[in-house]
C-alpha cells in the first residue's frame, strides 16, 4: 500500500471516529446546558445565567470546527 | 398538541436524559428505550404516538428496527435521530416512511428546532389519520 494511500485511510479513519465518539457527546453537553440555561429545570440567578451563555457560545464554537473538519477533512487535515 | 406520546429510542442513557427532558418541556408525554429490541416492545404495546429512533445503536440498529417496526405498526410516525450526516442515514431508509431525518447536533441547523419541527409535522399526519 503507498503511504499516500495510508495517509487517506488513517484520514478517513480520524472522520469516523469523530463522528461516532464526538458528535453525541458534544449533543448532550449542549442539550444539557441549553436546558439550564433556558431555566426548564428551574430559576437561575443573572451571573449563573451569563456564565451559562458563554458556555452555550463556546460549544456552539467547537461544533462548528468540528464541522468544518468533517465536512472537509483533505483540507483541514493536510 | 400536548399530551401525545413520544417514544425516544437511543442506546445513551444522557441523551434519553437530555433530549427526553427537552421534548417533555414541549408538552409531549415522554417514553424511552436504550435499544431496539425494548423499542419494538414499546410500540408492540400500542402506547407511543410518535417514534424517534436513534440510527446507530449496538444490537439492532436504527435502519434494523424501523423496519421491524414496520411490520408492527404501518403508519406510526418515525424521526431518525442521528449523529450521522443525512446522506449516511438515508441510505436505506427511503421507503420506510420515516417523517424527518434529524441531526443530534448540526453547526449549520439548530437541530433542537429541527426536531421540535419534525415532531410538529408528525402531529399533521397523526390528525390526518383521525379525521
Amino acid at each position: 500500500m503507498s503511504q499516500k494511500s495510508d495517509l487517506e485511510k488513517l484520514k478517513n479513519e480520524l472522520v469516523s471516529i469523530i463522528e461516532h465518539k464526538v458528535r453525541t457527546p458534544l449533543a448532550v453537553i449542549k442539550e444539557a446546558v441549553s436546558l439550564v440555561a433556558e431555566e426548564v429545570p428551574g430559576k437561575l440567578n443573572p451571573k449563573q445565567k451569563k456564565l451559562l451563555t458563554i458556555t452555550k457560545n463556546n460549544i456552539d464554537r467547537l461544533v462548528t470546527s468540528i464541522e468544518e473538519i468533517l465536512t472537509n477533512p483533505w483540507d483541514k487535515l493536510g | 398538541m400536548s399530551g401525545l406520546r413520544v417514544l425516544l429510542a437511543d442506546d445513551e442513557q444522557d441523551i434519553l436524559e437530555t433530549i427526553g427532558t427537552r421534548i417533555e418541556s414541549w408538552g409531549y408525554d415522554l417514553l424511552t428505550a436504550l435499544d431496539g429490541d425494548r423499542a419494538l416492545e414499546i410500540v408492540n404495546s400500542g402506547k407511543p404516538d410518535i417514534v424517534v429512533l436513534d440510527y446507530l445503536m449496538p444490537k439492532k440498529n436504527g435502519l434494523v428496527t424501523l423496519k421491524a417496526l414496520r411490520k408492527i405498526n404501518r403508519d406510526i410516525p418515525v424521526i431518525m435521530f442521528t449523529a450521522y450526516s443525512d446522506e449516511k442515514s438515508i441510505k436505506g431508509a427511503e421507503n420506510l416512511g420515516v417523517i424527518a431525518f434529524v441531526p443530534k447536533i448540526s453547526a449549520y441547523s439548530d437541530s433542537q428546532q429541527a426536531l421540535r419541527a419534525a415532531l410538529g409535522m408528525a402531529e399533521k399526519t397523526i390528525v390526518r389519520e383521525d379525521i
